[in-house]
């Protein structure tokens, strides 16, 4: 088999298995279906178009994947204009599939905590609580040491802990 | 005793909790999409092939079964710049084929999908100043609008923010896109006659609506657009939920008025929906 089959091979695989942590990762920051679906598609058009800097380790591989489409998000989310048959059929097939989730009151108090920190710290708590990437994995996507994503988060955790805190205190 | 980590836990398993986004099983989206970015055709951020926009502009091109004019180039819009001098590659069928004519396909057996379809109209830099002269003039302005809405402020709408690296799209891209947000428009205008039981103004947001989005049918694929169709007809026979839920799931006007299309706004009830229309 030749390298850039070998190549086709690998982002096959690792689309289909990574794809939907992709896409979540996607959909949690723009908050929107088709936006997410447009991104995700670019996102992969990248992941195909630079398949040769895939990192072996499927670990570094997903890491190396949210990478990219924090890029794409960075670039601008209407990078994309056209409105492609398959992003739509996509688009739909979330609509569809994504099933209710997390709208109990702790969730939406969560949420709302949440979204008071500083975008920094929402970043990282979400890679590590919602994307489920490893420590590692965290460092490999914010472009920083594993040790300096351990200590942002451990302050994120710390800030978050407060803001619920403060948001449970009773009021007089 | 409970450790800093028993805390950290406890923290992590609200925020995982309160995730927003489980994620889906997409498989079978995903190898078309897969097959799509391997094929020859997928899209590059510089086109290769190349046409003389001159000849080009003579020609007619056929999709989906449709014969479509080709879009008339005002010369405003080509001395504004922003056009790439290339062409999106599409094929008549929208699919790839070998030297000997035969449909190439996956080991699956799917069709590998031109990324283009079959659009093969000109090229245009989003990124370039003159862009925005570009999209005012693709507008179709004779097609009418809500009253609370102009084609300046859709095409506004549609022109990326200054700054931006928006990439390159096709002419017939944006045709289309302009022609969504006009069905959004319409769509929005509907929802608010139906909530006040003005049936005159709801007929008129419908026709508006679907002639909008049915002039965009050549840009879907055949089972995408057979799940509009659909949804044409619950809206033709009243059914405000199917065209609430599609509203909050795509509507470019209500999103603008915030805290909808979030994941979160999907529940069972809109699942149900999505899954009737698809």
């Amino acid at each position: 088999m030749s390298v850039q089959a070998r190549e086709a091979d690998r982002v096959t695989v690792l689309v289909r298995r990574f794809g939907p942590r992709v896409l979540g990762y996607l959909a949690r920051r723009t908050g929107h279906r088709e936006e997410a679906a447009d991104l995700f598609s670019q996102t992969l058009a990248t992941v195909w178009r630079r398949r040769a800097d895939l990192p072996d380790d499927d670990d570094e591989a997903l890491a190396w994947m949210i990478g990219v489409a924090r890029m794409t998000l960075a670039n601008g989310v209407r990078a994309s204009r056209r409105r492609d048959a398959l992003v739509r059929r996509l688009r739909d097939e979330i609509v569809v599939r994504t099933a209710h989730h997390g709208t109990s009151d702790v969730s939406e108090r969560v949420r709302a905590a949440l979204a008071r920190l500083p975008e920094h710290d929402q970043e990282v708590l979400r890679l590590d609580a919602w994307d489920g990437l490893t420590g590692d994995q965290v460092a490999q996507v914010l472009g920083i040491s594993a040790p300096a994503a351990r200590q942002r988060l451990a302050r994120a955790r710390a800030r978050l802990r407060k803001e619920l805190e403060v948001r449970d205190a009773p009021r007089r | 005793m409970t450790t800093d980590r028993d805390v950290d836990d406890e923290l992590r398993a609200l925020l995982m909790r309160a995730d927003p986004w489980p994620d889906p099983d997409l498989d079978d989206v995903l190898a078309p999409l897969v097959a799509r970015e391997a094929s020859p055709g997928a899209p590059q951020r510089a086109p290769q092939r190349v046409v003389p926009l001159a000849g080009r502009a003579r020609e007619r091109w056929v999709g989906a079964g449709a014969v479509v004019a080709a879009l008339a180039l005002s010369a405003g819009a080509l001395a504004s710049g922003g056009w790439t001098g290339e062409y999106a590659t599409g094929t008549v069928d929208g699919l790839v084929r070998d030297a000997d004519g035969n449909v190439l396909r996956t080991d699956e057996g799917l069709p590998y999908v031109n990324a283009w379809g079959t659009d093969t109209s000109p090229l245009v830099d989003l990124g370039d100043p003159g862009a925005a002269a570009i999209i005012a003039g693709l507008a179709p302005r004779d097609r009418t609008l809500p009253d609370w809405v102009t084609w300046d402020e859709i095409v506004a709408a549609v022109t990326p923010d200054p700054g931006t690296d928006p990439g390159v799209t096709s002419a017939d891209g944006l045709r289309m896109w302009l022609l969504f947000t006009a069905a959004d428009a319409w769509q929005v205008s509907w929802l608010e006659a139906w909530t006040a039981g003005d049936e005159a103004a709801v007929a008129v947001a419908f026709d508006g609506w679907s002639g909008a989005l049915e002039a965009t049918a050549r840009s879907w694929d055949p089972e995408s657009w057979q799940g509009r169709e659909r949804l044409i007809e619950q809206v033709r026979g009243g059914d405000g939920a199917a065209m609430r839920y599609d509203a909050e799931a795509n509507n470019h006007w209500l999103r603008r008025t915030g805290g909808v299309g979030d994941p979160r706004t999907v529940d069972e009830s809109g699942a149900a929906a999505g899954a009737e229309r698809s």
